[in-house]
């Protein structure tokens, strides 16, 4: 395989991570906060698809290393990328993806705690390995741990939240109406958090300009934007109106919410995108 | 999706910016009176290597125990003439890294 096809493989392996990851996390986060009903088979399926991506992303570290297929199986190779931050992600979505599997399980209450558990595990391991990790700065660490954790639970509460709108419009105001309050304060750190981070990353405002990274981080601040207004438009609009009884405002809301699912996977194909091919 | 595509594979020029060699001894364009003994490679950030290619041939890697700034290994016997050596690393913090240089015997 020549450069491109290998970098390819490895974007489709990161985004497969990333969505896997930030969905998997974010719905045990939003069904520990707010009790919300969580299709059992499709945190089965983002399971299997985080599980997967994750080894995906390892073995292909070692084929692009070495340029050869054999290498993604080659055990001294493998065990040299383990002892690097690749392999301390992979060992720390193990113990997550574990921990979840055991919170799918009929177990009780409890299991709401181990899936939060298992999706910190999860997340941490986007904050161990990446380019904010090579700043080897604590602070800045703890602004992608800020960052990722609420984008997840922004991502994770979209399915629920849609089907909520489309079948009990009562209960999706409840919960939307519950979710703005924490976006309200959640979603500025999260900018914040995602400003610091590029300025640490960029070192000035004008590289974002200047740089082909800058751009692409550009272009992902375009998909938030996106992901705002809708965001804006259920807090203002359509919630409001459900909660007024407004049945056509549930319609409204599906759709809005649509729009904001298919920007977050925009903003995660082009994170993919950021990580797999060059630094700034 | 067409168009995101064909953007991503217009990005690996982007790629391999995580550690650079930052020299070779012998350095890249050498001409050289003898063959070298040894070639050396100083990077940035700590690395191992991985694959050594001369002239289209593996060569032997020295021992590393950890990832280190400078390798030294010891190079094949080399007759006069144009010689490219093509490397292969992993970088500490996990990505893979690759370069060549060239060094005439005359």
């Amino acid at each position: 395989m020549d450069l491109n096809q290998w970098l390819l493989f490895a974007f489709l392996a990161k985004f497969g991570v990333l969505i896997g990851t930030f969905w998997l996390a974010g719905l045990c986060l939003v069904r520990l906060v707010f009790g919300v009903h969580v299709n059992l088979r499709l945190r089965g399926i983002l399971w299997c698809l985080t599980t997967l991506s994750s080894l995906a992303v390892f073995a292909l570290t070692a084929g692009i290393l070495m340029d050869s297929i054999a290498g993604m199986t080659d055990r001294v190779i493998l065990g040299f990328i383990w002892e690097t931050p690749v392999g301390t992600a992979l060992a720390l979505r193990v113990i997550g993806l574990g921990l979840v599997a055991i919170s799918l399980l009929p177990i009780g209450r409890i299991r709401d705690l181990i899936g939060v558990i298992g999706s910190i595990a999860l997340l941490t391991s986007f904050v161990v390995s990446g380019h904010v990790s090579g700043l080897n700065s604590v602070w800045v660490s703890g602004l992608l741990a800020f960052h990722i954790a609420i984008a997840a639970f922004w991502i994770g509460i979209l399915f629920p939240l849609h089907t909520l709108a489309l079948n009990d419009p009562k209960d999706a105001a409840r919960v939307g109406q519950k979710f703005g309050q924490f976006a309200i304060v959640l979603v500025p750190v999260m900018m914040i958090a995602g400003g610091a981070m590029a300025w640490q990353l960029m070192g000035s405002i004008n590289a974002l300009l200047t740089t082909g990274y800058g751009n692409l981080l550009m272009i992902k601040v375009a998909g938030v934007g996106v992901l705002m207004l809708g965001a804006a438009l259920n807090k203002l609009r359509f919630i409001p109106a459900l909660l007024e009884d407004d049945k056509t405002a549930a319609d409204g809301l599906a759709q809005t919410i649509e729009m904001e699912g298919a920007a977050g996977i925009f903003i995660l194909a082009f994170t993919a995108a950021l990580t797999s091919f060059g630094g700034p | 999706m067409k168009h995101l595509l064909i953007i991503l594979l217009l990005l690996p020029s982007l790629a391999f910016s995580h550690s650079k060699v930052s020299a070779t001894v012998p350095v890249n364009g050498a001409i050289l009176d003898i063959a070298p003994d040894d070639f050396t490679f100083n990077f940035d950030k700590t690395i191992r290597l991985v694959s050594v290619v001369v002239n289209g041939e593996s060569a032997t890697l020295p021992d590393q125990d950890a990832f280190a700034k400078t390798i030294i290994m010891t190079a094949p016997a080399l007759d006069k003439g144009r010689h490219t050596v093509e490397w292969r690393g992993l970088s500490s913090d996990g990505h893979p890294v690759s370069g060549t240089f060239t060094f005439t015997v005359q």
